[in-house]
């Protein structure tokens, strides 16, 4: 039962394979940011809040607003510092931020779980002396409730009302706790808690709480270098209006990380520009700023180089450009490497031929190429070594200078950036920007060059050893999560893809496929999109032999290209680098199997026969598809299509590629030596049966490929056929018998029409006169072959 | 002759049950709070009772996986936003079918535990919280609008508050769930909903079924509810420039209805929207509104064929179009709708209602004679 399922999921697998195959020629559906191919890591202005506003296709990048927790941390610290060293800073964030209300509050009153109370922050709130700061975390842990409830998304909007209850009795325990408690310290958290109830109340209608948030803000401006200050400004903020609003919620963004996203939301452009327009403050004109390209997925530089102006060392300046050569990488890069809008045809512009696709790809990458430009400019324009982000700066012009193609620049800059022992972020950048230049400035068919990318590759794996995860599945599945780090997690993979472009701009197709299939990365070519959601969880392709392994060498390699395959496969003193790309090689009978089609393709089918029998005579039997595809008889008779020749083909014992090329060899050997004219048509039309039959309207058709489109005929299909019209011509033209002419005729008059349907000049339900039907009608209309076309074939009435 | 009388009776009484009973007209309603164009509420009744539509599918909630916190969660809909009532017209209100819109991505990833017990559980919770703050409006709106001079008379009795909330909630007769299940996700979406039909004992549970599922029901499964409604539209080729017509195309209708042997008793539903494919060569880049975007923009080319070429690069919605961009304008072609409508109807002859997805007030009016047309095939 489960070889029937896994047999049909196979079957299904290919079925898909087929789909796509047509249907990827429309071009398939990707994920946001799968179509990105990035290598300039945004990390390096700075992880924290920013992270939700990364470059990306998605409306946020990420939906944790401080993915990095830094204002946790910030609070923590503040209590560590009046805990002192006996409490872990870990063991204050778990009780803080990890544990909720609920949970606190039951854990407290029983001794059941030995966890809690072995923790030191516990511990030490359960000191008797410590006893208004353990009252001060219950009143805490309360108000959370009253603000977060039990985190339920279910319940949103829903219990407004009776929270209401419990954030009066918030506002009045931390009016009391004010009041009972000495510390400063705790003071202030009490008067945080008191605003941040009245807030929510005053947010639910009751507004006379406008006045006092007033005064309870005034209270926290004593520290304004507390996290809870930073807070405060947005809860407060939030109730004010005009510009009052505007600055407060933008300093509260400016000071925090998790309420980065929440102020961002809170602020309209309308207001924004207001608040421009009225302050001469340099930091509100630079904030607005920033706010207004902060998610914008267009050009930013001018208003980067007006925040520039207003303040050289905006702290966002690092982002904003980082996000400008994300979008440069992404409209430069993304076609090149990945190649989705390249290939492209021309279907939309047949009304406007000067229009096409590629007129506007290049009128956008000339408009890009001037942009890239600009921005490098201006880079080099304000770094200077003095400059706060001069190492930023420096590996950002290194980039641009390689996105450019001015690979012996990007190197001379390069080796002047010192290498980044303790900043990870920067010394994986500083690695990449040394790959791309060194891969496009030196051969890397060299051994030395190799050794030197492997070491590299080695030190880009210590770094991040998320690139250690092979097919992080992230693309491939439409439902897995977006993870933010995402697109940095696939940068070895992005700069494996671009070296297998560098190797076969070289011409070395074998590397070049082998670093294809390493990079695992989702390109124009073959792509197993799940196309439609009916299928997204049918594919599910576990066998050993899977046309993935060969896609790469099915689209640009040769037989050479196989035999040098096979060879590196079975070497066996690999060099490093060669061990490395080598974890993806497929079963040598694949690699025999693509390389016998590749000859066929090219028409030399005994030595592709040779291949063939080089094999293990029951990998077809036992492997892919071949059994289900495959026919298990002979293809020199057309059956139905030739009505007039219902001859049928003999039956194999078992499915092989070897018994069916023996079909075609022993017809090329026969008609060679045959010299009477009549038969050697006959076997003439005999073989370009066969060459018909192995295209994609024919029974064989995997002889030729891996994959069919019931809807389109392939390049592949074309070039055979045009095999087969040859054949049928000679068979025409050497036959004396009537019959045998008329039956080249009528299949040249069909292929004729499967070449017009090709080129779109018409389509196959159309009735067509050809020079060969014309032919036909005239000259042999009395034959029996004529006959029969007319009376079962429509394209011959 | 007491015997002939008596079989004239039964051949009567048959005759009466072989009667068809008329079509149900409806609408799907599938508006956040937010983007209610807030018509006034007369404009409504007057197209509800124009138009003679009986049955409205009121999208309460959308349900999707949240990846972080590993759980379902509701996202859009009725309520959602912030500080925003729950409210409907009135002509909508009464008598509605609630629809929950569920991710396929839930059952992906839901536990055995959230599917068969949590989910259910909390869908009935928000589901009635949901219909309560519409019955207590409905309620309000009774009131309020009743005039000065009937509550004056003298045998007028002001309506409690409870009784009409009790109406509202008693007009609700049947709640429908909404899913584009696959095969993988079969078992666990059925599970649910059988769970969720068991918390409903007095109500019909309907559940939506694409074409996909029908045609190939024996192995996508049938839902274990009473009733479906077949949503004969967006065929799933709207990935591809080369697809006609991705919202509707009789021709690949037809292609999947193709047996009459699906379990549960089906009515009707036909697409009434509109949008822009959005394409870079052959590659589909999203769907750009057409709140965001009309045809007459001047950054738009018309290139024949609903084709829209961009002029120069844009920003719509935070997406970033490039010059030579292609927008296809996919609309109903009104003929395509009546005949597709009149294929369904020989088709599924056992269908009761004919339901429009979805009420926009725009293209309402641009389509109301196709509309009216169609209901009147019925």
């Amino acid at each position: 039962m489960i070889r029937r399922l896994r047999k049909y999921l196979i079957c299904f697998s290919l079925i898909l394979l087929i789909v796509l195959k047509s249907t990827i020629a429309c071009g398939p559906f990707l994920r946001l940011d799968e179509d990105r191919f990035s290598l300039f890591n945004p990390n390096l202005a700075g992880k924290g809040g920013l992270e939700i506003f990364y470059y990306s296709e998605r409306l946020f990048n990420s939906v944790l607003p401080d993915p990095t927790q830094k204002d946790y941390r910030r609070n923590c610290q503040e209590w560590k510092a009046i805990c002192g060293s006996v409490v872990k800073e870990e063991d204050i964030f778990s009780i803080q931020y990890e544990m909720n209300g609920n949970e606190f509050a039951v854990n407290l009153s029983s001794d059941s779980s030995e966890e809690f109370h072995n923790n030191s922050f516990v511990k030490w709130l359960l000191r008797p002396k410590n006893r208004d700061y353990l009252n001060y975390i219950i009143c805490a842990k309360k108000a959370e409730f009253t603000q977060f409830g039990n985190l339920d998304p279910w319940e949103d909007g829903m219990y407004n009302k009776n929270y209401d209850t419990l954030l009066f009795q918030s506002v009045n325990e931390s009016r009391d706790g004010y009041q009972s408690v000495q510390s400063e310290f705790l003071k202030r958290r009490y008067t945080f808690q008191e605003l941040k109830s009245q807030y929510y109340l005053w947010k639910h209608g009751y507004t006379y709480y406008s006045d006092s948030l007033l005064g309870l803000y005034d209270r926290l401006k004593y520290d304004t270098s507390s996290i809870i200050y930073d807070w405060s400004q947005l809860y407060y903020g939030l109730s004010q209006t005009g510009n009052e609003r505007t600055k407060l919620i933008l300093a509260s963004f400016d000071h925090s990380e998790s309420k980065k996203l929440i102020c961002y939301q809170s602020l309209d452009k309308e207001e924004l520009t207001d608040l421009e327009n009225s302050t001469h403050s340099a930091y509100y004109k630079a904030l607005c700023k920033v706010f207004q390209i902060i998610n914008n997925p267009n050009k930013s530089l001018l208003q980067i180089k007006e925040i520039y102006s207003l303040e050289h060392e905006n702290k966002y300046l690092p982002f904003l450009i980082s996000s400008e050569i994300n979008k440069v990488e992404n409209w430069l890069w993304s076609p090149k490497y990945l190649g989705f809008n390249s290939k492209a045809d021309d279907d939309y512009y047949r009304n406007d031929e000067k229009h096409t696709i590629q007129y506007y790809a290049k009128i956008n990458y000339w408009k890009d190429r001037k942009y890239l430009d600009s921005v490098r400019s201006f880079l080099y324009k304000i770094n200077t070594p003095d400059y706060s982000f001069h190492n930023f700066l420096n590996l950002s012009i290194a980039h641009l200078e390689n996105v450019d193609g001015h690979y012996d620049k990007a190197m001379e800059l390069i080796r002047e950036v010192p290498h980044f022992t303790d900043n990870k972020i920067f010394e994986q950048q500083r690695i990449v920007e040394e790959m791309i230049a060194y891969a496009n400035v030196y051969n890397v068919n060299s051994a030395d060059c190799q050794q030197w990318l492997m070491f590299k590759i080695g030190e880009l794996e210590k770094i991040n050893p998320r690139f250690l995860i092979n097919n992080i599945p992230s693309y491939q599945n439409y439902y897995y999560p977006d993870e933010i780090t995402e697109e940095q997690d696939d940068d070895l993979s992005e700069l494996l893809l671009m070296l297998s472009r560098r190797f076969q701009a070289l011409g070395n197709t074998m590397m070049a496929g082998l670093l294809y299939n390493k990079a695992n990365l989702t390109t124009d070519m073959h792509s197993f999109i799940s196309y439609s959601h009916y299928y997204d969880d049918k594919i599910q392709n576990d066998s050993e032999v899977r046309y993935m392994q060969i896609a790469y060498f099915d689209e640009h390699g040769t037989a050479s290209t196989m035999d040098s395959l096979l060879s590196f496969k079975s070497k066996s003193n690999k060099s490093p680098f060669e061990k490395y790309i080598s974890t993806k090689l497929a079963k040598t009978d694949l690699y025999k199997d693509l390389k016998g089609t590749l000859l066929i393709r090219e028409g030399m089918y005994h030595d592709a026969l040779k291949v063939f029998k080089d094999m293990n005579p029951d990998y077809w039997e036992k492997n892919y598809e071949y059994a289900s595809f495959l026919p298990q008889h002979g293809i020199e008779y057309l059956r139905t299509l030739t009505p007039w020749d219902s001859t049928k083909n003999k039956q194999f014992k078992n499915v092989s590629k070897v018994l069916l090329l023996e079909e075609l060899c022993f017809l090329i050997d026969k008609e060679k030596s045959e010299i009477d004219p009549n038969k050697k048509a006959t076997l003439l039309q005999k073989i370009a049966n066969y060459q018909y039959n192995i295209t994609d309207y024919g029974v064989g058709w995997m002889m030729l490929q891996y994959g069919n489109s019931n809807n389109d005929f392939s390049p592949l299909s074309l070039n055979t056929l045009m095999k087969a019209v040859g054949n049928y011509q000679n068979a025409y033209l050497i036959a004396h018998d009537p019959e045998i002419k008329a039956q080249s005729l009528a299949m040249l008059h069909y292929c004729n029409k499967i070449i017009g349907n090709y080129y779109e000049k018409y389509t196959m339900d159309e009735h067509i006169n050809s020079k060969y039907l014309n032919e036909l009608r005239i000259r042999y209309k009395n034959t029996n072959t004529y006959r029969l076309a007319e009376t079962h074939c429509p394209d011959f009435k | 002759m007491k015997k002939h009388w008596l079989y004239f009776c039964l051949l009567l009484l048959l005759l009466q049950a072989c009667k068809k009973v008329p079509y149900q007209h409806g609408f799907y309603y599938w508006k956040n709070n937010t983007d209610q164009n807030y018509i006034a509420n007369n404009v409504y009744d007057t197209i509800v009772n124009r138009m003679n539509i009986s049955k409205f599918y009121v999208r309460y909630l959308d349900v999707d996986w949240n990846e972080y916190l590993k759980i379902p969660v509701p996202s859009s809909g009725l309520g959602m936003g912030e500080d925003i009532g729950i409210n409907l017209p009135s002509a909508i209100s009464f008598g509605h079918t609630p629809v929950v819109f569920i991710t396929n991505a839930v059952f992906k990833n839901i536990n055995d535990r959230w599917c068969e017990d949590f989910l259910p559980l909390k869908l009935k919770t928000r589901i009635e919280f949901i219909q309560n703050e519409l019955a207590k409006n409905f309620a309000y709106k009774i009131y309020e609008n009743t005039p000065d001079s009937i509550k004056r008379e003298q045998h007028y009795v002001n309506p409690k508050e409870d009784s009409l909330i009790e109406a509202f909630n008693a007009s609700i007769k049947e709640i429908q769930i909404d899913c584009d299940w696959t095969e993988g996700t079969k078992d666990k979406y059925f599970k649910f909903l059988n769970a969720f039909r068991r918390m409903y004992p007095n109500k019909i549970l309907s559940t939506t079924i694409r074409l996909y599922p029908f045609k190939y029901y024996k192995k996508m499964g049938v839902p274990p509810v009473d009733k479906g409604v077949l949503m004969c539209y967006n065929l799933g080729g709207i990935y591809s420039d080369k697809t006609q017509n991705s919202i509707l195309d009789l021709n690949e209708v037809k292609k999947y209805i193709s047996h009459d042997d699906y379990k549960i008793p089906l009515d009707i539903a036909l697409p009434l929207f509109s949008w822009f494919r959005w394409f870079r060569g052959h590659e589909f880049k999203g769907i750009i509104y057409k709140n965001n975007l009309n045809e007459n923009d001047p950054n738009l080319s018309n290139i024949g064929n609903k084709r829209y070429r961009l002029l120069n690069d844009l920003t719509i919605d935070n997406h970033f179009l490039r010059e030579g961009d292609i927008l296809i304008d996919e609309q109903i072609e009104q003929k395509e709708l009546i005949e597709s409508a009149d294929f369904l109807k020989k088709k599924l002859p056992e269908s009761k209602k004919i339901i429009f997805f979805h009420w926009d007030d725009k293209l309402l009016k641009e389509n109301d004679q196709t509309i009216k047309e169609i209901f009147d095939m019925f």
